[in-house]
């Protein structure tokens, strides 16, 4: 089977500061990963290269997806090729409502006109499995939500949009116990033998209801270990000091 | 990266509202103003005696009167080569029928009996000085509305006109009142009596093709004690190398626990001076809403004014502006609490583009009597490019200590961050600056009617089309 | 000079009906006998001033031509403080009678000032009339504190320029208490990348007292950041005008800047003006301005009053903690103590 996406020898900056100091990962489509590490290690910059974001600069290495070199893409153009990424922080679009943001990035990414009626049903079906207040869809994206009620219009998103790879980037931080346990219901719904979820955390509550193919300890820009799902419990009990002679 | 259209503003296809019609007129001023001009409106239009006497003192007033020293530059307009009077040689019609053909089409293409055959309660339609068309549903007649051009209601409803006939815009208020006082004509007339509830919208559309002409239509409504009606008023003109002028006049009488909202969207072309005064007095109770859209004209001074006069009189202003190249729209809002317990909110966002330049300009003044008033202002400008210019410029009054205002403004650009979030679903950036314009105006356009609002849309598109790179 | 005068003229006017775009009258006692101020700085701080030319010909200050009287008949120094240098200059203005006085500082790259201007007097019928002038050197840090005790039968005039250079840090802090009539214009040229003002402005009218207060900020360097704040409180029939104007210009990229106006009316007899001006040429900036005026917030009264205050005392520790935050930052006990008393004095 071919791999969904490979990331070479990758090298990233920030207002010149470098990040990410040669990483090297390789997903194949049915896999769930995940990369834990303490804060500042470079996760989030691992995320937003992957996805594109201008502000990070990609100083050597590439992005390999679905076969395609997509280190030079444009940020849309990596979404219509599959790749999608919760955001830490969802920012508020004031003005367009949930369901008009949503039915806009489906049509744009399936270069097909959705049809309103269909897509309300399955906006609503979507909502509904999680808990996500149906009234909801009129509301301007983000805005006045709470830290809970964003992460999970993240994942209704990623529902709908039904991408290859999904990239949940601290989607369970700041969560309460119920949050995490229906953001995780949601990958799981999510997530098949085609598609493929790059999980980015420093917590375990998360994985205790996903079954993680790979685990990645990311400390000071590089992976300095790759397991198991043995490798979170192992995290849990050394800690990331253990590792941080690794770097 | 796909090769990004480089569409200029000036060029941009206007589409329908650039469309001129060949006209012939029965009847053309001299250009220039003189009281010989104004002897031959008023005998024309076979108006009573105390019109022309008004007439004939707001002439007197506009050449004694400078040009406010605050306004934007308007050197580019010659007063004495504006046609004030163009009459369109056809009489007022009730049927859309037997409006000639031309006027017809042009508003056909405006969409207007369109909008009448599916959620207008009456619509007029104006076409340079003249009401060339009127209608208005027979049930709302037979509870006593009258909706109809200003002249017919001179004639039919005299006392009602010369009771209320400039009192709110007086001809001394500033230059361009003077002039409409002198050379009005055209406009609509609406008297909603006590407890009438007119709940489908009024709709007037006003239409300017004679190059060089000025437009100086009087809209007159009165809502009487209790009773509740929409009006929305279009604006359009093709483009003309000449400089048109617009001085018209709305004055808007809300009496006690009566409620009006009032809707434009202004899109004349881009050589329209733009020089509009509306203006409304609210009494017990009642609550005036101005929904204003201004996207046309070269230079526009329009601030509609709001005068609470009676207590727990409430005022809604929502508006946007959007200032493309070459474009001065000096717009914003006046309010004057006058009463005891009377609010209101102002709502305002501006959107300013290549180098064209929208300015806010307003006021919040709290009178002595204005106590347990409550206000809100808040004003947004968008800058869509460094050349382009956006200034706010409000005044707040306060006399009495009882109140609570707050006042916010701000200013900035569309975020990086916002436009990598939309990307990230799949949105290009264009469609991503667009959306985010969209959302930007969204208050606004969510209190038009809807093809008003596709209208607006379709204008922020356009406008928008090719502006990126 | 007893012809009437535009003072505080508003950058971009507004509607004339309103007669806010600028304020009528005179400088009193304009030709009267004056009086010197004290300073007190190190050995070859002050000197006279010798070049009288205005450090940016076009300042127009409260008026122009109350400012070249100034120029021409009141006293005049030239304060300098050298690349590296750190000094405190302490301008003490016992207004016995007129005071015409003015101050140019040339502060060098790198240096640091600090300012105390302590003003108190009571003659009658005439003015305190002062103006500033500021150069600001590179990275160089300046600090301004005025504390205003004046007699209210004096009226009080300070014309301010400042230009700051690259990363050049300021600090404005006024307490204005005292003065029948002030009428204040600050103008500050954010010239230098990346430089900083902060400018505190806090006020107690009480009687007849007006506050005329002008601010111009003009972000011309890159990533320049301002942020002004005016705040009192207003009682009797005393006025205040705020003419507060933000001008991002052409290139001022990553500029910042804010304004707010806060005013408390303690009766129903008082007015407040405030015209906050926010002008842009720049996309690439962010500009915010806020104003509130209203009465005293009522959980508040109620908090205290339900621990036993009574209302006119609770009213007091509410405008007292107001102002307080702006007079703890002067950092010198004695004025500290004195300034409070004269805001216990009036509330």
């Amino acid at each position: 089977m071919a791999e969904l996406l490979q990331v070479k020898d990758l090298e990233v900056s920030v207002e010149g500061k470098k990040i990410l100091k040669g990483i090297n990962l390789t997903i194949n489509p049915g896999e769930i990963h995940v990369v834990m590490g303490t804060n500042g290690a470079g996760k989030s910059t691992l995320a937003n290269a992957i996805m594109g974001n201008p502000i990070y600069t990609v100083d050597k290495g590439s992005i390999v997806f679905d076969g395609n070199d997509i280190t030079e893409d444009a940020v849309n153009d990596r979404a219509k090729a599959g790749i999608f990424m919760s955001f830490q922080h969802p920012i508020s679009v004031p003005g367009i409502t949930v369901e008009n943001f949503i039915r806009t990035a489906k049509s744009t990414i399936t270069g097909e006109n959705v049809r309103a009626l269909a897509f309300k049903k399955e906006l609503k079906a979507k909502m509904d499995e999680l808990s996500f207040d149906a009234a909801y869809a009129q509301r301007y994206v983000n805005e006045g939500f709470s830290g809970g009620e964003r992460k999970k219009n993240e994942i209704l998103q990623m529902s709908i949009l039904d991408p290859k790879l999904a990239i949940l980037d601290e989607t369970d931080s700041g969560l309460d116990v119920d949050a995490v346990r229906i953001v995780s219901e949601g990958v799981n719904r999510f997530h098949n033998e085609k598609n493929s979820v790059l999980i980015i955390t420093h917590h375990n509550q998360i994985l205790q209801k996903l079954n993680p193919t790979f685990v990645h300890v990311l400390i000071n820009g590089k992976i300095v270990k790759t397991g198991d799902a043995s490798l979170v419990k192992e995290i849990e009990e050394k800690g990331y000091d253990a590792y941080k002679e690794l770097a | 990266m796909e090769e990004r259209k480089k569409t200029q503003v000036a060029d941009m296809d206007r589409g329908v509202y650039d469309i001129r019609n060949e006209f012939d007129y029965s009847y053309i001023a001299d250009t220039g103003l003189t009281e010989e001009i104004i002897r031959e409106i008023w005998a024309n239009k076979n108006e009573p005696e105390w019109m022309l006497e008004f007439r004939l003192k707001s002439l007197d007033i506009y050449n004694k009167m400078d040009i406010p020293t605050w306004i934007p530059d308007i050197s580019g307009l010659d007063m004495s080569n504006i046609v004030t009077y163009v009459k369109p040689k056809v009489d007022m019609k009730e049927s859309w029928d037997e409006v000639p053909e031309d006027i017809k089409s042009t508003f056909d293409r405006l969409g207007i009996p369109e909008a009448e055959k599916t959620s207008l309660a009456g619509v007029g339609a104006q076409y340079d000085s003249e009401v060339v068309y009127h209608s208005i549903q027979e049930d709302l007649v037979k509870q006593g509305v009258i909706y109809t051009d200003i002249e017919t209601a001179l004639h039919e409803h005299e006392e009602i006109v010369k009771k209320y006939w400039m009192t709110l815009i007086p001809p001394t208020d500033h230059k361009w009142a003077a002039l409409h006082g002198a050379v009005w004509s055209g406009g609509s007339f609406v008297y909603v009596p006590a407890g009438v509830q007119v709940d489908i919208p009024l709709q007037s559309y006003f239409r300017l093709n004679a190059p060089g002409a000025g437009q100086f239509e009087h809209t007159m409504i009165i809502v009487e004690e209790g009773a509740k009606v929409h009006f929305i008023e279009g604006c359009s003109a093709p483009k003309y190398d000449v400089s048109n002028l617009h001085a018209g006049a709305v004055e808007l009488f809300v009496k006690d626990n009566a409620s009006l909202r009032y809707s434009t969207i202004e899109n004349w072309s881009k050589n329209m001076y733009n020089l509009n005064t509306k203006r409304c007095i609210v009494g017990k109770g009642g609550t005036i809403e101005w929904v204003s859209g201004s996207f046309g004209s070269r230079v526009a001074c329009l601030y509609p004014m709001s005068i609470l006069n009676g207590e727990g009189a409430h005022c809604e202003f929502t508006g946007v502006t959007f200032a493309g190249e070459g474009q001065f729209l000096d717009t914003g809002c006046k309010v004057v609490h006058n009463a005891p317990h009377t609010t209101s909110n102002v709502n305002s966002k501006s959107i300013s583009k290549s180098g064209g330049a929208a300015i806010y300009r307003g006021l919040l003044k709290m009178g002595p009597n204005a106590e347990h008033a409550k206000a809100t202002v808040s004003c947004e400008s968008l800058m869509l490019d460094a050349e382009s210019q956006s200034d706010t410029i409000p005044a707040i009054i306060i006399e009495n200590d009882n109140v609570d205002i707050g006042h916010e403004a701000k200013i900035g650009r569309i975020s990086d961050e916002a436009i990598f979030y939309l990307m990230t679903r799949g949105i290009s950036e264009e469609e991503a600056r667009a959306m985010l314009v969209r959302g930007f105006v969204e208050p606004i356009s969510k209190e038009l009617p809807l093809e008003y609002a596709v209208e607006m849309n379709n204008l922020i598109n356009l406008e928008l089309e090719g502006s990126i790179g | 000079m007893s012809e009437n005068l535009l003072f505080n003229v508003l950058p971009r006017p507004t509607f004339r009906w309103l007669r806010v775009n600028h304020t009528q009258g005179q400088v009193l006692g304009a030709t009267d006998e004056r009086a010197n101020v004290v300073i007190n700085a190190n050995a070859g701080v002050v000197t006279p001033l010798i070049n009288t030319e205005l450090v940016k010909a076009t300042f127009p200050g409260v008026n122009p031509t109350a400012l070249q009287n100034l120029i021409s008949t009141g006293e005049a120094h030239l304060i300098t403080v050298p690349a590296n240098g750190k000094e405190v200059v302490i301008i003490e203005v016992n207004a016995a009678k007129r005071i015409a006085s003015r101050f140019q500082f040339h502060v060098g790259d790198r240096a640091e000032l600090e300012v105390l201007i302590l003003m108190t007097g009571d003659a009658k019928d005439t003015s305190v009339e002062t103006f500033t002038e500021f150069i600001i050197g590179e990275e160089a840090n300046v600090v301004v504190k005025k504390v205003n005790l004046i007699s209210e039968e004096l009226q009080q005039i300070e014309h301010r320029y400042t230009k700051l250079a690259d990363r050049a840090n300021v600090e404005f802090i006024n307490i204005e208490i005292g003065g029948k009539e002030n009428i204040l214009h600050f103008e500050q040229d954010l010239a230098g990348e990346e430089c900083e003002l902060i400018h505190d402005l806090a006020y107690l009218g009480d009687k007849e007292q007006k506050f005329d207060i002008f601010m111009l900020m003009s972000h011309g360097g890159k990533k320049s950041k301002s942020d002004i704040h005016t705040l009192g409180a207003l009682s009797d029939v005393s006025k205040k005008s705020f003419r507060g104007t933000l001008d991002f210009l052409h290139g001022a990229t990553g500029s910042e800047g804010a304004e707010e106006d806060t005013c408390l009316l303690l009766d129903p007899t008082v007015k407040s003006v405030s015209l906050p001006l926010l002008l842009c040429k720049e996309d690439n900036v962010v500009g915010n301005h806020a104003a509130s005026a209203g009465q005293l917030d009522k959980t508040k009264l109620f908090y205290l009053m339900s621990r036993g205050f009574s209302e006119a005392e609770a009213k007091h520790i509410i405008v007292e903690s107001m102002i307080r935050p702006i007079i703890d930052r002067i950092g010198n006990e004695d004025i500290e103590e004195a300034a409070l008393t004269a805001v216990r004095n009036k509330i």
